[in-house]
């Protein structure tokens, strides 16, 4: 059960950390928007919606990765 | 006042869901409403949609925190919540399927527009307050939606939605304290007396099944806490484990789906453990990874649910502080 809990518990320390990251990142670049008020909202709302997005792609294909690499390691190979 | 009147509500709706639950499981075991608990060896029969002493009970107990306390957010959480477990009970007797039943959680919102509940400033990681009055009236349903479908997801052992939601209310209640807000406090005492109480009948070998109707409830009540009370970041921290689940789950599958739907099933149970199914094909699930490394029991399995959770909530804590924190 030690092996399982590292596992899960250094993805999910994997992905605050990502999320973390990732809303510093909003933060220089809500800095950059200018004053203009409709276009700001806009740009600022866009802005935080993309950097989701890519958060939720490195997130997915980081855990794909490790996920493959475990899936080749199991030892019971006639389980499905 | 608030602490103490939390107090009472939380012993109150430990006793009421306690003392309830056994009536509904001799009422749905006479009713055939039951299921088979497929992670034991003997596959016993188990009655199903006991969550409905938690939908009762916080529903009632709530008017009454709202009738002490007239507070316009408490009566919203519990509309929200009383919505989603309908839309949970009606899936419980009739299916609703694994499209259906998604797009109608989105409904469970209408209260928050309604009563105005719910402010486009949620404060993030060294961003106090940010600006999303467009976006974030369309996160609302969205938010509750996914809140209320995720919690339904990974009920999938048994005593996994007890022991992956009480950590999360606990540390929505501790970031409440520390920021001196002590107005969510009642209703999330109340939905901590009756996870505690439940978890009596619910954990491994599980007497009681909630049901869809129990998680839809605490699933949407989770999310309307976290948006009537501006508890929004903090709480998606905390749910992470639920994130990930439904994330791995949708992205691997690619499409909105029930459990029963999936012929490759992502875990095998033999002789008392769950294993990893080597299929490239199942679905990339949260208990397929939790058994990656080596095979588990259902109840070391419930553990590392709750640590988990433990771990998602104790980061929640420490999100909600960063929250005021000014990066620039």
């Amino acid at each position: 059960m030690k092996k399982n809990i590292i596992f899960i518990g250094g993805l999910l320390l994997f992905s605050w950390l990502l999320f973390i990251l990732f809303t510093t990142l909003i933060v220089f670049s809500i800095e950059t928007v200018e004053s203009d008020k409709l276009t700001s909202n806009i740009l600022h709302d866009m802005i935080g919606v993309l950097l989701i997005i890519l958060w939720l792609a490195i997130w997915y294909f980081v855990t794909r990765a490790l996920f493959l690499r475990n899936l080749k390691k199991i030892d019971q190979p006639n389980i499905s | 006042m608030l602490i103490e009147l939390s107090l009472i509500f939380f012993i109150s709706s430990l006793a009421m869901v306690f003392f309830q639950v056994p009536f509904w499981m001799s009422f749905f075991l006479k009713k055939g409403k039951t299921g088979i608990d497929i992670h034991k060896e003997n596959r016993p029969v188990i009655p199903e949609m006991c969550g409905v002493a938690i939908l009762i009970s916080l529903t009632v107990l709530g008017v009454i925190l709202y009738i002490i306390v007239p507070n316009l957010a408490y009566i919203t959480v519990i509309s929200v919540a009383l919505i989603g477990g309908i839309i949970g009970l009606i899936d419980d007797l009739v299916d609703l399927g694994g499209k259906v039943k998604p797009l109608l959680t989105l409904l469970a919102s209408i209260p928050i527009f309604i009563l105005g509940q719910y402010q486009p400033h949620p404060a993030l990681p060294f961003i106090p307050s940010t600006r999303l009055t467009i976006i974030y009236p369309i996160l609302i349903p969205l938010g509750i939606a996914i809140s209320t479908n995720a919690v339904n997801m990974l009920n999938v052992v048994n005593g996994s939605t007890p022991l992956l939601l009480m950590p999360i209310f606990l540390s929505l209640m501790i970031i409440s304290f520390i920021q001196g807000s002590f107005s969510p406090i009642p209703v999330i005492a109340l939905a901590l007396g009756a996870l505690l109480a439940f978890y009596f009948y619910n954990k491994y070998p599980a007497r009681a099944f909630m049901g869809n109707n129990g998680d839809f409830f605490l699933g949407a009540y989770l999310g309307a806490i976290a948006i009537t009370f501006h508890l929004e970041v903090a709480t998606l921290v905390a749910m992470f484990p639920y994130i990930m689940h439904g994330f791995y789950a949708l992205s691997s599958v690619g499409r909105l789906f029930e459990h029963k739907e999936i012929r490759n099933k992502p875990v095998v149970f033999r002789s008392g453990l769950l294993y990893s199914s080597s299929d490239p094909q199942a679905p990339m699930t949260l208990l397929r990874l939790i058994v990656l490394k080596q095979p588990l029991s259902e109840k070391q399995v419930g553990y590392v649910f709750f640590f988990m959770s433990c771990l998602s909530s104790t980061l929640a804590v420490i999100t909600s502080l960063l929250t005021n924190v000014r990066l620039l």
